[in-house]
């Protein structure tokens, strides 16, 4: 999604500077090891929701790496539902052709000048307005 | 959709931003990149997207190979 820029070279820098060879990587070993087990402990507790617990395993993995983050050890987590979610909405949007607007551009003014007219329309009597 | 995305950036960047302001962040990629280069609007608009790239890509594609 992001081109190749000045910005996108400072990501890659940065990103590199965590994840690239096995020794720096090798800092997170224990951080798995410590999610594996809390994930393990879920499962024994409540076998049911087993995508639920794989879901915040992966969570909480990452975020212990990007934010050093500590995640609730029982039950759902804020932050994990949040980028849940955040991902579902992004995936609908992605959809190719799903929205009018990929295939017609100028839909994206015309949802504008619609919301416009809605509120024009609000505000005069319901009985003047002929078109709708 | 737009608001729920400013969300998912804003919020764990804050946290971390809080954190170091209390002098008791944990090590992370963030805190990482924060002391490195520090925190001028442009550095901070790409850390906060870095950081958010990771953590979408990370929480997301296990439970997704998962479940397809």
């Amino acid at each position: 999604m992001s081109p190749y820029t000045d910005t996108w070279k400072i990501h890659r820098k940065n990103i590199t500077k965590i994840a690239s060879s096995n020794v720096s990587v090798s800092v997170f070993d224990r951080v798995q090891e410590v999610e594996a087990v809390h994930f393990l402990l879920n499962v024994l507790h409540s076998p049911d929701n087993l995508f639920d617990h794989i879901r915040k395993e992966a969570g909480s993995v990452i975020l212990k790496i990007t934010y050093g983050y500590t995640t609730v050890s029982h039950g759902p987590d804020p932050f994990v539902d949040l980028a849940t979610k955040t991902m579902v909405q992004f995936a609908e949007a992605t959809v190719p052709g799903k929205w009018m607007v990929d295939v017609l551009p100028f839909r994206k003014q015309v949802a504008q000048l619609s919301s416009h007219m809605l509120t024009f329309k609000s505000e005069i009597p319901s009985g003047l307005v002929p078109w709708y | 959709m737009a608001i729920q995305l400013q969300q998912c950036t804003n919020q764990p960047y804050e946290f971390v931003k809080q954190q170091m302001r209390e002098k008791r962040q944990k090590t992370s990629f963030l805190s990482q990149c924060i002391e490195s280069i520090g925190t001028d609007a442009e550095m901070e608009f790409v850390h906060k997207w870095a950081a958010l790239a990771l953590y979408l890509g990370g929480a997301d594609t296990v439970s997704h190979c998962v479940h397809t």
